[in-house]
């Protein structure tokens, strides 16, 4: 009986032990802010999530802030950590059998009556060289039926190091997949191409391969560079593909151990361009930048707005945008803004959204975020971080807070 | 009283000397470890306050502070010396606890074979046993942090250590003692639950030496190599991205959960059929 009694104890003192733990630990939150109005419209600012960093020292906990509420990464459920997070939530929780597979690796088409994936897939033959294989699958929306396409790359032309696609349009039954491609010329500086594939969605056979040709941008002894331009929604059908061209000086090799490397950091960008090609009519035209030479120490962004692009350039001081009509390549309007306009120490971010501008502000403690309307550079939101705790810790806990970044929830 | 309870603490009372041996070295390591650290980091401020006399105010001020989760690092050794110490015992016994009765003198498993109970019992004891004194010495862990902490308080000055120590944060940080107490209740549900689960496969394959000797030997090691692969291959497979298990991530932990559960019924299964068809002493 001693002994059953000495044994009932210890479990009651396990159960006691790790049960007051849990509820401990589940009571005890890390400080909480939220992201609070100062004037203009609530509603501006919903979509906005802010990334921060917490110091606890000796420790730095993660999270994120919005209107509502503060979540920190180190406080996230088992549950929340399995299920991640999807580039494209609502596509995965309607379609969620076609959209298996690992969503980062492929471009997405989603048009009233097709859902349609696009991935390259690369064979390594040896280190430089490959076989690639576009991987084509489409859902037929009204039969909930889908079509997968295997296609192997021609090899005619050059050889290419590596191929990926960059967007895939739909045209009647074609589709046109644009596909980035990289060469190693002889000279060993690297040569980019964009190539236009149009693909017959009934037999999966490649009819055309258009070369969008660079040649307007090239210039004896410099390496051109190009990359897709961010578009908040890359599954919508569009008209246009943009593409942002710089061109760079040839790195040269000084001789020094890694020299390569140490000349490719030194590149700069000489001129820039913004290329856009229309696929309707397969042909393209190009914006740049006023200055001859881009600026040194602006961050460039650029940004599709529907049927307008955002080309901007910012430092910690000022914020200049250009907004172009797609159709005729006409520009809209401009608007230069400076750190003194939204009473701030200086600008640290910017993010895009429908017809907005959203910039995140150093402002003494408490870090400020800013909306304005890209059509006339109103200023539609402003608002801060605040602790929900407003007694004097909350100053302290602001104090500890130190702010990343931001981004727009589409 | 059933006869499974009186299993359980036969059991328990059989390994309790070593039990208590493990955490006596706990209590002393780690309660006597961080006293020395921090005496000898109490030892070298109050130095430096000899030759150039100062508060521990300014102290702190030039060299910084001492939260409580450097101290315990500097404590490492002592902290987690004992634990490695305990899990390594705690290993041990999975197979002890099975074999002490065969070896020896006197075959005492013919004795416990031969009891007037279902055979099965036997192997529910020892298994609770087992998850009896794993548990006991997470629970010891968790009864200590406090008692570092207020250790930790007594021994530094106010005026060298942070306002505040919170435990949770520690625990949510420090790598080891997050894997004995998960940050959720799921999570530890999940780990032990796992836990469980290895050891009962171990129990089937030292069941299956037990039955057939040499042959149950190779058929032991066999059998816990498949359960291993059955529970590890969707993992591999979905992260060397297979097309053929293209799944999310929730499917994954799912499948995973039910490959957990259907293994644990075998393993039962098979050990219920050994235990009274096959087991001889």
């Amino acid at each position: 009986m001693k002994r059953l009694w000495a044994a009932a104890a210890f479990a009651v003192f396990i159960a006691i032990s790790i049960g007051t733990y849990y509820v401990q630990a589940s009571i005890s939150r890390l400080p909480q802010f939220k992201l609070v109005k100062l004037d203009g419209d609530e509603a501006e600012a919903t979509p906005l999530v802010i990334s921060a960093q917490y110091f606890q020292l000796p420790y730095q906990e993660i999270l994120s802030i919005s209107t509502k509420d503060s979540k920190y990464q180190s406080e996230s459920s088992l549950l929340e950590r399995i299920q991640g997070t999807s580039p494209y939530p609502a596509l995965t929780r309607e379609y969620s059998n076609f959209m298996r597979g690992n969503p980062y690796a492929a471009q997405y088409l989603n048009d009233d009556d097709f859902l349609v994936r696009a991935e390259m897939e690369t064979v390594r033959t040896n280190s430089r060289d490959g076989i690639f294989r576009l991987h084509v699958a489409v859902l037929d929306k009204k039969t909930n039926r889908t079509h997968r396409m295997v296609t192997t790359m021609p090899v005619d032309g050059p050889k290419y190091n590596w191929m990926r696609t960059t967007d895939v349009q739909r045209a009647g039954s074609h589709l046109k997949i644009a596909v980035q491609t990289n060469s190693a010329t002889p000279d060993a500086a690297s040569k980019e191409e964009q190539h236009i594939y149009d693909l017959n969605i009934s037999d999966g056979q490649i009819t055309a391969d258009q070369n969008i040709s660079f040649k307007p941008f090239q210039r004896p002894g410099k390496m051109l560079h190009t990359s897709n331009v961010y578009d908040a929604d890359s599954t919508q059908p569009d008209k246009y593909l943009l593409l942002y061209v710089t061109v760079n000086g040839i790195p040269r090799d000084n001789g020094a151990a890694g020299g390569r490397e140490t000349a490719v950091a030194e590149n700069t960008v000489e001129q820039e361009y913004l290329m856009i090609y229309h696929y309707d009519t397969g042909t393209m035209d190009f914006l740049s930048w006023p200055e001859s030479k881009p600026e040194a120490g602006l961050v460039n962004e650029i940004y599709q707005d529907g049927e307008y692009v955002l080309w901007t350039k910012m430092n910690g001081n000022e914020v200049k945008l250009k907004r172009y009509r797609l159709a005729d390549n006409q520009l809209e309007n401009e608007l230069q803004l400076k750190k003194e306009d939204f009473q701030a120490e200086s600008i640290s971010h910017m993010q895009f959204g429908k017809n907005r501008l959203y910039l995140l502000l150093k402002t003494g403690e408490k870090p400020r975020v800013a909306a304005l309307d890209t059509r006339d550079g109103r200023i539609v939101y402003r608002g801060e971080i605040a602790a929900k705790d407003s007694n004097g810790s909350g100053k302290q806990q602001l104090r500890n807070l130190e702010v990343h970044g931001f981004i727009v929830m589409q | 009283m059933n006869r499974y309870v009186k299993l359980v603490l036969m059991e328990m009372h059989r390994f309790w000397k070593l039990y208590a041996a493990l955490i006596l070295v706990t209590l002393v390591s780690q309660l006597g470890g961080l006293y020395l650290t921090l005496r000898k980091y109490m030892n070298g401020v109050n130095g430096e306050l000899t030759l150039n006399p100062q508060t521990y105010t300014d102290y702190a001020s030039r060299f910084g502070k001492l939260p409580f989760e450097i101290a315990m690092s500097r404590a490492a050794l002592w902290i987690f010396g004992p634990v490695v110490l305990c899990i390594a015992a705690l290993l041990l016994y999975v197979f002890l606890i099975w074999y002490r009765d065969w070896l020896g003198k006197n075959t005492f498993a013919y004795r416990l074979l031969m009891l007037p109970t279902a055979r099965m019992n036997l192997f529910w004891s020892k298994l609770t046993a087992v998850i009896t004194f794993v548990l006991g010495l997470v629970a010891l862990q968790i009864v200590l942090l406090p008692v570092h902490l207020t250790l930790y308080r007594t021994l530094i000055p106010a005026a060298l250590r942070p306002a505040e120590s919170p435990l949770v944060p520690f625990v949510r940080h420090d790598p080891i003692f997050r894997t004995l107490v998960p940050p959720t209740f799921l999570e530890f549900i999940l780990y032990y639950g796992a836990g469980v689960l290895a050891v009962t496969i171990v129990f089937t394959a030292i069941l299956l030496e037990r039955s057939f000797r040499l042959k149950g030997l190779v058929g032991g090691i066999l059998y816990t190599v498949a359960a291993a692969a059955i529970l590890v291959s969707p993992i591999i497979l979905v992260t060397s991205g297979a097309d053929s298990l293209a799944i999310y991530p929730m499917e994954l932990f799912l499948l995973e959960l039910g490959l957990g559960v259907i293994l644990l019924a075998v393993s039962l299964g098979l050990s219920r059929y050994l235990m009274n068809r096959k087991i001889t002493v």
